[in-house]
C-alpha cells in the first residue's frame, strides 16, 4: 500500500542545558508511535507541534499551513492549529461538570477555523452520542472530583475528539489504566479518528503497546529521531538492543 | 450617633469596591498572564500604595486633580465642580489606596491555577479571553471575593488620603475616620469611642465575613473529595 507524502513536516532546534532536541520529522501514517525512553524529548517535542512551546530554530507544516517559522519568527498560536492533546493526566475542568467540559471544546469553533463548525442545534445531539460513545453518559451532570480516575481519562479523550482535529497528539493517556479499559479506549478512539481520518502521533514506551496497533514508528533518543518505518522492522532492532543488553547484564 | 458619616463612609466603600473590581481584575490577569517586561514597572506601581504615606498618595492626587494642572481643569469643566474636595475625589483617592489590596490576591488566585488546565483550554481551541472569562475568574472565585473584602475594609478605614484630598465636608468627604479625628481634637470622648467601636464593628464583621465564606468553601471542598482534614483544621 502505497501512502501519501507526509501530511505533517518539522524540523525543530533546541538547546537548553543539559537538553537538546534536534528532530526531523515527516508524518505520513494515520497512526505514528513517538517511541523512546523518558528523557528522550517525547513530550518537548509533542508540545513544540502544538504550539505550547517555541522551538529556538525550525519550522513546521501541516498539512499546507506554516504553524511555526523561527527564520521569520512566525508561531501560530496554539488555539488556532487545530491539534489535540491528551496527556496522562486527565485536565478535567474542575469547575464543570463531565457535559459542561465537552460542551467547551464543542463551542470552540476557532479549532476548526470555520471549515467543519457544528451548528449549535445539533451540538446536543453530539454531546449524547460522545457520551454515549465513551460510555460516559451516567456521569454527564457530575464534577471531576466525584468520578474516579478511569471515568477522568474517559472525559479526557471524549474532550480531545469532541470538536475535529487536523491532528492528535497522546502522551500517554492510558498509562496507570487497567488492560481492559485501555483495550476499551483505544478501539473505541481508534474507530472514531479513523471515520473523521484524524491521524494520531502517540508517545509510548510500551513495546507491546506499538503492536497493538499498526502504524509507523519514530524512535526517538537523546532529542533525535533514530529510525523511522515499520514496527516489525524498527523495533526489531530496538528488540535486538534490548536482548543484548540483558545478555551484557546477566555476563 | 452621626449617621451621615457612616452613610457616606459605607457609600466610598461601596462604590470603590465596585470600581476596584472593573479595574483589578485586567490589570492583574495581565500582571498573571503577560510576557512583557514592562510587568515589574507596572507591578511596582500597582503596589506602590502598599509602602507610600497615604498623605502623599493624597498629596499628588490633590495637586494633579486640583485647578494648577490641565487635568485638573479638564476634569472640573467635565464635572462641573473640581475633583479635590468632592466624593468623586474621593472615590479616585480610594481607588488608588486600596489598589494593592484588590490587586495582589487576584494575582495570587490567578496564578495558583494549574498551567496545564489553561493550556489545555488553548488546545481545544479557546482563545485567551475565553479562557479568562470561563476558566480562570470561576476558579478564582475565593480570590475575587478575599479582593472585593479586603478593598471595601481597608476603604472604610482609610484615613490620610481622604484628609488630604477630601478635607473635611459633613455629608460629601467627612468619613468615620474623619469624624473620630474630629472628635478625638474636641475631646468629646463619648462619641469617639462610638465611632471608634463601629469602625472597629464594621472591619471586623466584614473580615469575619470573609474567612466564613473562605472557610467555608474550604469545607465544601472537603466534604466533596471526601476528606475530613481540612475540616478538622478548621474547627482546631
Amino acid at each position: 500500500m502505497a501512502e501519501p507524502t507526509a501530511f505533517l513536516r518539522a524540523v525543530l532546534r533546541h538547546r537548553v542545558p543539559g537538553f537538546e532536541l534536534d528532530a526531523q520529522i515527516a508524518l505520513t501514517h494515520s497512526w505514528t508511535w513517538l517511541f523512546g525512553p523518558s528523557g528522550a524529548g517525547k513530550t518537548t517535542l509533542l508540545r513544540m507541534l502544538c504550539g505550547l512551546e517555541r522551538p529556538q530554530a525550525g519550522s513546521i507544516i501541516l498539512g499546507r499551513e506554516q504553524l511555526t517559522d523561527t527564520l521569520r519568527n512566525f508561531q501560530k498560536p496554539s488555539c488556532e492549529r487545530g491539534i489535540g492533546l491528551v496527556m496522562q493526566e486527565p485536565l478535567l475542568f474542575p469547575h464543570w461538570t463531565v457535559a459542561q467540559n465537552l460542551l467547551f471544546a464543542m463551542e470552540q469553533t476557532s479549532r476548526t477555523s470555520g471549515k467543519e463548525m457544528t451548528g449549535a442545534f445539533d451540538e446536543r445531539g453530539k454531546l449524547d452520542v460522545l457520551m454515549e460513545r465513551f460510555r460516559i453518559g451516567h456521569i454527564a451532570k457530575k464534577k471531576p472530583v466525584e468520578i474516579s480516575g478511569g471515568e477522568k481519562q474517559r472525559v479526557a479523550l471524549a474532550r480531545a475528539v469532541a470538536a475535529p482535529a487536523k491532528l492528535l497528539l497522546l502522551d500517554e493517556p492510558l498509562t496507570g489504566l487497567d488492560a481492559t479499559l485501555r483495550e476499551e479506549l483505544m478501539t473505541t478512539l481508534r474507530s472514531l479518528l479513523a471515520r473523521r481520518g484524524t491521524p494520531v502521533l502517540a508517545v509510548t514506551h510500551d513495546v507491546g503497546e506499538v503492536f497493538s496497533v499498526p502504524g509507523e514508528v519514530m524512535t526517538m533518543e537523546e532529542g533525535r529521531i533514530v529510525e523511522q518505518g515499520p514496527a516489525k522492522i524498527v523495533l526489531a532492532k530496538q528488540r535486538e538492543q534490548l536482548l543484548q543488553k540483558l545478555r551484557g547484564d546477566e555476563a | 450617633m452621626d449617621t451621615q458619616a457612616i452613610l457616606l463612609t459605607l457609600r466610598l466603600a461601596t462604590v470603590t469596591t465596585l470600581a476596584l473590581m472593573v479595574i483589578a481584575i485586567p490589570l492583574a490577569g495581565w500582571l498573571a498572564f503577560s510576557a512583557s517586561r514592562m510587568k515589574p514597572v507596572v507591578a511596582a506601581i500597582a503596589a506602590l500604595p502598599l509602602v507610600l504615606p497615604p498623605t502623599v498618595l493624597g498629596y499628588y492626587l490633590l495637586v494633579a486633580l486640583g485647578p494648577t494642572t490641565l487635568f485638573g481643569r479638564g476634569l472640573a469643566e467635565m464635572l462641573g465642580h473640581p475633583l479635590a474636595f468632592s466624593f468623586e475625589g474621593l472615590v479616585v483617592g480610594s481607588v488608588l489606596y486600596s489598589l494593592p489590596f484588590a490587586v495582589q490576591p487576584m494575582v495570587a488566585g490567578f496564578r495558583n491555577i494549574n498551567p496545564a488546565l489553561l493550556e489545555t483550554a488553548q488546545l481545544l481551541g479557546a482563545k485567551p479571553s475565553t479562557i479568562f472569562r470561563d476558566i480562570v475568574l470561576p476558579l478564582s472565585r475565593a480570590s475575587l471575593l478575599t479582593s472585593a473584602l479586603l478593598s471595601f475594609t481597608h476603604t472604610v478605614g482609610e484615613f490620610g488620603v481622604v484628609l488630604m484630598l477630601g478635607g473635611n465636608i459633613p455629608g460629601v468627604t467627612r468619613t468615620l475616620s474623619i469624624a473620630l479625628y474630629d472628635q478625638t481634637q474636641d475631646f468629646n470622648y463619648a462619641a469617639a469611642n462610638r465611632t471608634a467601636l463601629l469602625l472597629v464593628g464594621i472591619s471586623l464583621a466584614t473580615l469575619m465575613a470573609l474567612y466564613t465564606l473562605w472557610f467555608g468553601s474550604l469545607n465544601k471542598n472537603a466534604s466533596r473529595a471526601g476528606s475530613k482534614l481540612q475540616r478538622g483544621g478548621v474547627r482546631g
